[in-house]
């Protein structure tokens, strides 16, 4: 239960540390680590303005995706619920935020908002495949099939006999986690061009309550991910190491945000095809 | 028995009774043409939940020389966890050509197309209970004619013509494959009737057979490559009958390939392997075509190719599982499989059902002249959401389950397995290739409702767009009631799987795989109860913040606009353009444009993209030009005489007969 408190309260640091990092890269003080908090609050007390194109899926889309991450977090490891097959639950209940996200996106009938929806979807096409594939060698060196387990059980012992494979898998994860949660080099939620963004130029008509929701799920998103990827790094499975590990790779990600650059969207159906051979590579390496 | 004899009764008489009805209209007419598939699958329906419930029904047996054996008619598991589907999306189904038909009363002859849509039903049936080779296909044959009678429903419009005898000609392709696998099983055998065939089988001929029966029922079911009349004939038929066609018809197909493997025993490894990569292949390739249609129904189709494909990944991870003593994969592949065809019946149909609601209130099928129906048709809205969402095999709705029990099976086989043997590859494939159709299918899927259901009209119509009448939406909130029953509370279908996984492997094998999913189900289905209950939570909170607060309505902002125009919307096209580019080696997507010409373009410019079958274009027409120019060689035996054809017959049965003589003299 701790596990989903502390997640529902520190996840909206993440974001901080992230501005944080970059801000110190670049040289600047930056934006405080409790912005989002205030982001939040703010959006809270808003009025409400809606298109009149939108429908009940607009108004959907938000209140969806905040209850499917709740239910997420009940899935992580050392957290509340577990069985076996949960992590095919858990990666579909991803797949459904992601459908409602886009087709509230679509009920706006905008053309920014069709395009970041058409983006998205695409690329969580080859993104399913890449996390799928590395599932099936966590599975297999856990030899079992619930998030607390092929999370929680990744030991000294597996990093010792499988390192090429568990050290390509983590390479692999934190791509997709930085492609899932919309970091550069895969999107830029910073420009002012709404062209050249996938996940803001969906959100570009929520606004007020509905937007914080957005904001919040996304953050509880990047934690979801970032446990996942902690607990395989870090050999140890404590709650506390797994939340420290969070944060570094909340500073991690705006390292790489400081030294790359966004890559050219035509660019990224590649790469994430490079991603795929890495992760049928860690198959073999297996062996 | 006598029940289901009762129901094809029904079919017959009420079919013939309605032929004569004609064209008249009234509320008798009405009556006539929609009772025989109501009454008669409401009376079907009785054996086939008594046989699922565990009791043992004697079959209806006449011996009959002209069939080589008797007139047998049983249902069996195999066949009752067929006729279900069947049967309940009929009644549905009736209710809605009722309603839906209404649109064409002055233009057709309904009395006909209730008789062959009653023949129709009454040949799956008869196929599904048919126990007996010829008796077989000849329900087979009734069952191809009355489904071609009903695609030609439009048949003044050439394009129809032309996918009427595509259908016609693929389907007897498909036919004569089991005829020749028919007489090769029936070799050995005492008899025609499958229980002789069963027994006195030559084991050695098991591939052979296997492979020609997989050729034939693959044909019926739309497996790739056979797949190219399936997007042609099930758009040109009526909403209800599609959604027949796509929802149960092509299961007929599966049904085939099941009683083969009961029949001649299970095939080797290899054809299991098989199994699973022409699985995989008309998975993601049906997906692929499907996300880059136009058109709504053909759409559907080719989505239907998807999802046999993901039936024949689950028949083929069964089949593997056999060979390879790995029965935990063998019992959840058999049983994603079964689960796969109540659901695709379900989401299929519903979808099918949905599309002909909105063409009945737009007289058009072609997506890009959509959007913004939400709005006009809440009703029809919401219930093609909840198939889209079931559909793209999302929790907590019925699709996910299916696609789970594959998984578990895969993931399963993966934790035991060992990465040294090449075994393991197989679950991989399984377990990549539902990812890719998953991805693809949301793809698919987001676009279909979206393009139709949201945004603003692309096109202004003459005519007001309101909801369908009660009977085209009714079975429709049925049907979605189903998705979410089934997806909500997946135990109840383990209680159903149970028995017909257990016609391959043994009972206790399969009530100790299902046991742990069982629990698993159980507690999935408090989650979905929890999720349901955060979502309430949310908008209650949601609606109390909003009632506090001033609320406008104003245009979509995007980044500004004052006056956004439809026309700026993403369309069908572009939202699934990049994609199409990606696999333009497999979909070969043609693109027309009219580049706007000067600075202040007058004429409309724009863009055409047209996504034909690849397999038809670079396999069948090349092959079937390559036949027609050879055939002209035979004109100089066939030029029209009717009285040498006479003659040709009676050569051909005087040779027959004397072979027959000379073989029975010993010579």
């Amino acid at each position: 239960m701790i596990t989903v408190i502390l997640a529902l309260v520190l996840s909206p640091l993440l974001l901080g540390f992230i501005n944080q990092t970059k801000a110190f890269f670049a040289g600047r003080v930056g934006v405080p680590f409790t912005q989002l908090y205030f982001d939040l609050f703010k959006l809270f007390k808003k009025d409400f303005v809606y298109s009149k194109t939108t429908t009940w899926v607009f108004r959907a889309g938000p209140i969806i995706n905040i209850s499917a991450a709740l239910i997420i977090l009940l899935f992580l490891p050392l957290s509340v619920i577990s069985f076996k097959g949960d992590i095919i639950l858990v990666m579909y209940l991803l797949g459904l935020m992601r459908f409602f996200t886009i087709v509230a996106a679509l009920d706006t009938g905008s053309a920014f908002e069709g395009m970041g929806a058409a983006r998205e979807v695409l690329y969580a096409i080859f993104a399913e495949i890449v996390v799928f594939t590395g599932l099936i060698a966590l599975v297999y060196l856990t030899q079992s099939l619930s998030m607390a387990n092929v999370f929680g059980k990744i030991s000294t012992y597996h990093w010792m006999h499988y390192g090429p494979t568990l050290g390509l898998i983590s390479f692999v994860w934190f791509v997709i986690l930085l492609l899932e949660n919309c970091r550069i080099p895969f999107d830029d939620p910073n420009t002012h061009l709404e062209l050249t963004m996938i996940h803001e130029v969906m959100v570009l008509d929520h606004g007020s309550f509905d937007f914080g929701l957005i904001q919040y799920a996304s953050s509880l998103k990047l934690w979801i991910w970032s446990s996942m990827l902690a607990h395989i790094l870090l050999p140890i499975s404590t709650i506390w190491s797994n939340v420290v590990g969070i944060f570094l790779i909340a500073i991690l990600i705006g390292i790489v945000e400081s030294t790359m650059a966004r890559f050219k969207l035509i660019r990224i159906p590649q790469v994430l095809l490079a991603i795929f051979a890495l992760s049928i590579l860690s198959l073999f390496l297996m062996r | 028995m006598n029940f289901v004899l009762i129901a094809i009764f029904a079919f017959l008489v009420f079919g013939i009774l309605s032929l004569f009805t004609g064209n008249q209209k009234g509320i008798k007419v009405d009556l006539i043409r929609t009772c025989g598939p109501i009454v008669g699958s409401i009376i079907g329906l009785i054996p086939v939940i008594q046989v699922l419930a565990g009791k043992k029904i004697s079959a209806f047996n006449i011996p009959w020389q002209l069939f080589n054996g008797s007139l047998c008619l049983e249902i069996d598991l195999l066949s009752a966890f067929f006729l279900l589907p069947i049967f309940i999306l009929t009644i549905l189904a009736s209710f809605y050509g009722l309603s839906y038909l209404k649109n064409y009363a002055n233009q057709r002859n309904l009395g006909s197309i209730a008789f062959f849509f009653n023949l129709f039903i009454m040949s799956m049936v008869l196929v599904i209970c048919a126990k007996n080779i010829v008796m077989f296909l000849l329900a087979w044959e009734l069952m191809a004619l009355t489904s071609f009678f009903l695609v030609m429903f439009e048949s003044e419009k050439s394009l129809t013509k032309w996918t009427g005898w595509l259908y016609m000609s693929l389907t007897h392709l498909g036919t004569a494959c089991l005829f020749v696998f028919f007489f090769m099983a029936a070799d050995g055998a005492f008899s025609s009737d499958f229980g002789d065939i069963a027994i006195g089988f030559d084991k050695s001929k098991t591939t052979i057979c296997f492979i020609l029966a997989l050729i034939g029922f693959g044909t019926k079911a739309g497996m790739i490559p056979f797949h190219i009349w399936l997007p042609e004939a099930h758009p040109a038929a009526p909403a209800h009958v599609s959604a027949i066609m796509s929802g149960v018809m092509i299961k007929t197909g599966i049904y085939g390939i099941l009683r083969t493997i009961l029949l001649i025993g299970v095939p080797e490894l290899s054809l299991g392997i098989v199994l699973v990569i022409f699985g995989a292949l008309s998975g993601i390739i049906g997906i692929l075509f499907a996300l880059a249609q136009h058109d709504i129904k053909r759409l559907l189709a080719y989505s239907s190719v998807e999802n046999i494909g993901i039936i024949l990944l689950g028949v083929g991870l069964g089949v593997v599982g056999i060979n390879t003593q790995s029965p935990t994969m063998g019992v959840l592949g058999f049983a994603g499989a079964f689960l796969h065809i109540l659901n695709h019946a379900v989401f299929k149909g519903l979808l099918f059902l949905g599309a002909g609601s909105v063409i009945y209130a737009t007289h058009t099928h072609r997506i890009d002249e959509l959007g913004g129906v939400l709005k006009r048709m809440p009703l029809t809205g919401f219930t093609f959401f909840i198939g889209s969402i079931s559909i793209c095999g999302l929790p907590p709705f019925n699709g996910f389950i299916s696609e789970l029990f594959i998984y578990m099976g895969s993931f399963k086989e993966i934790v035991a397995g060992d990465f040294d043997n090449t075994a393991i590859l197989i679950p991989i494939i399984a377990i990549l290739a539902l990812v890719t159709i998953g991805g693809l299918a949301a793809l698919c899927f987001t676009k279909a409702f979206s393009i139709i259901f949201l945004g603003e009209p692309r096109y202004k119509f003459n005519h007001e767009i309101k909801e369908s009448p009660a009977l085209i939406v009714y079975p429709m909130i049925v049907l979605s009631l189903f998705c979410v029953i089934m997806g909500v509370f997946p135990s109840l279908t383990l209680a159903i799987l149970e028995a017909p996984v257990a016609l391959f492997f043994p009972i206790e094998v399969v009530r100790k795989t299902f046991a742990p999913m069982g629990e698993m189900f159980g507690t999935m289905t408090y989650v979905y109860l929890l999720l349901i209950a955060f979502i309430t939570l949310i908008a209650t909170i949601r609606s109390m913040i909003v009632k506090r607060r001033s609320y406008q309505t104003t245009v979509t902002w995007d980044c500004g606009y004052i006056r956004p125009q439809a026309t700026m919307q993403y369309t069908a096209s572009s939202f699934v353009e990049t994609l199409v580019d990606i696999f333009y080696f497999v979909l070969r997507t043609k693109k027309t444009m009219d580049k706007p010409s000067t600075y202040f373009p007058l004429k409309n410019s724009g863009l055409n993209t047209r996504t034909s079958d690849t397999f038809a274009q670079k396999l069948y027409y090349p092959l079937y030009y390559f036949c027609k120019g050879h055939m002209f060689k035979l004109l100089k035996i066939q030029y029209g005489n009717l009285n040498l054809y006479m003659f040709y017959i009676i050569i051909t049965l005087v040779i027959m007969l004397s072979v027959n003589l000379l073989t029975r003299s010993g010579m």
